[in-house]
């Protein structure tokens, strides 16, 4: 296992010692963790990984540190890539309260919600945030540790890029990524079994 | 001598608030309703434009930044020919400029005098005159101009009013931050570097020259927001841009560094910040790099008639040889941005 500490580094500099690093594993791979300061290394870490076909993964440390694991070659998986028992439940949210009457009861309701998603077992492929739903994974929000939860046990969390940008909250995304529509219908049109709030 | 970057953690406009923050601050400002105003920053456009009299206004801005190449001399021409752009970009002509400093108690005094000596170059070369400026100590170096210059009141060319069937004219070639990045981690080659600086120092003042013969919609300069940032304040609501990838110009080297990500937090805050705006298609990832690319002292994006684009552009490319017509204006599609 390499580690790479590249706590203060800027860009392109945790890249070029990433890719370094996965270059020296040669042909039998391995797995390289990169451990970051910021949030936009993490993205171009992980957008160097997708585009030369490694798989990667991150895990939020303390003080807004990020490690980001990225495997290389064949016979080597990320764990919570693993399909065993794949659920596949997607559950859409587009709102970010529970059911009509008071809003302010809607938004206790949401948070149960999806703390109580944390129990399923195994846990929903994906959950996908738009409209006023993407609220719920931005900086701001008092879902994010249960998020964070679901996100490392192997739920992939996707908030519609259009509605951040609509709202202004794009750079204080706290959890998964951004996607586009294309990846929203994507997600759906994969599932097993789709709850739509 | 101490190296001038090694005090940077980023350097040039690579290192602006991101556009939307930035927006996001500038909402709470009062509006300031003052006739004479022509441009404020309501408009996000490059300079502020007040009226004088019938015939004259001022154009007035402001840029600094740290350094993001190690001679300091090249750094004083380079956030020089940025300072003074935005007033090039306006349409305007330079008249005076005032210095902004701040620099290390502990560094050199001398290579604050080459980054003065640097400046003053591009002053004297913009036949605009320096008269005065304001300096303190600070933890990182920065250097900048404050430029003041005077307009036609009505022929000022504004970032954002293109009109459908234009064609769109880049002036200089992307990749600068690419090629600036490659350079951070050693991995540049000294050609790539040097077009690099070079673009960077080149006043924009020769471009605007050309321009002024011809009828301008909307002219813009690329900054550290990326060209497709720049792209879509110039579409607004009411038009839509579609650029032509292949026709981009762009430092040779910056596309093989790109594919090697070589990529900056800069592009990737831009990258973000765009999500819903541009319909990437099928754009290879290196050139979509490189429009998101930040820009440090970048060339002039302008929107000209059809029927005379060529013949401007031709006009550009005697002074600006790598100026290409890299997209057109369209009524509002899907996209504010499409690139094909």
């Amino acid at each position: 296992m390499n580690n790479i500490d590249c706590i203060g580094q800027v860009c392109p500099i945790p890249v070029i010692r990433a890719k370094k690093a996965l270059e020296s594993l040669g042909e039998a791979g391995g797995v390289v963790t990169v451990l970051v300061d910021n949030d936009i290394a993490r993205q171009n870490l992980q957008k160097m990984a997708t585009g030369l076909g490694y798989q990667s993964e991150y895990e939020q440390k303390e003080n807004g540190n990020v490690e980001v694991t990225i495997v290389a070659g064949e016979g080597c998986a990320v764990e919570s890539c693993a399909t065993d028992g794949d659920s596949g439940l997607v559950v859409a949210i587009g709102r970010n309260s529970m059911g009509e009457g008071s809003q302010e009861l809607g938004q206790i309701l949401i948070k149960g919600f999806i703390f109580a998603l944390r129990e399923l077992v195994p846990p929903p492929t994906h959950v996908l945030f738009f409209n006023s739903g993407s609220y719920l994974t931005s900086s701001d929000s008092n879902c994010l540790e249960d998020l964070r939860a679901l996100e490392a046990a192997g739920t992939v969390i996707l908030t519609c890029g259009t509605c951040t940008n609509y709202f202004e909250i794009t750079e204080k995304l706290g959890v998964g990524e951004i996607t586009n529509m294309y990846g929203i219908v994507t997600a759906m049109a994969g599932a097993k079994r789709l709850i739509n709030l | 001598m101490m190296s001038l970057l090694s005090n940077c953690t980023s350097g040039g406009c690579g290192a602006k608030i991101g556009p939307g923050e930035l927006s996001k601050v500038l909402s709470g400002m009062p509006v300031f309703g003052d006739p004479k105003l022509l441009v404020g920053f309501d408009a996000s456009d490059d300079a502020a434009v007040y009226q004088i009299n019938q015939d004259t206004a001022i154009v007035s801005t402001v840029d600094f930044f740290s350094p993001m190449v190690d001679d300091a001399r090249s750094f004083g021409r380079i956030a020089a020919a940025n300072a003074l752009s935005d007033v090039y970009s306006m349409g305007g002509t330079p008249l005076f400029a005032l210095n902004l400093v701040c620099y290390p108690e502990r560094m050199e005094l001398e290579a604050l005098g080459e980054i003065l000596l640097g400046g003053a170059e591009k002053i004297q070369e913009a036949g605009a005159v320096l008269c005065g400026g304001h300096s303190i100590y600070d933890k990182e170096p920065k250097y900048g101009l404050a430029v003041t210059g005077r307009l036609d009141p009505e022929r000022i060319w504004r970032n954002n009013t293109p009109a459908p069937g234009d064609q769109l004219i880049l002036t200089k070639p992307l990749g600068i931050g690419i090629v600036m990045a490659a350079l951070r981690g050693e991995m540049a080659d000294e050609q790539a570097v040097q077009a690099a600086i070079s673009s960077m120092q080149r006043l924009n003042k020769y471009a605007a020259e050309k321009m002024h013969s011809f009828p301008i919609s909307a002219c813009t300069d690329i900054t550290g927001f990326g060209l497709l940032a720049h792209a879509r304040e110039m579409a607004g609501e009411g038009t839509s841009l579609v650029l032509y990838s292949s026709e981009l110009p762009y430092i040779p080297q910056a596309y093989k560094y790109a594919g090697d990500y070589l990529i900056t937090a800069a592009a990737q805050r831009n990258r973000n910040h765009m999500q819903g705006f541009v319909d990437l298609g099928d754009t290879p990832f290196a050139l979509q790099e490189l429009m998101f690319d930040p820009q440090t002292s970048g060339g002039l994006f302008l929107s000209a008639p059809k029927s005379c684009a060529q013949e401007l552009l031709s006009a550009i490319q005697e002074v600006e040889p790598q100026a290409r017509i890299v997209g057109e204006v369209l009524l509002p599609q899907n996209s504010s941005i499409l690139v094909r």
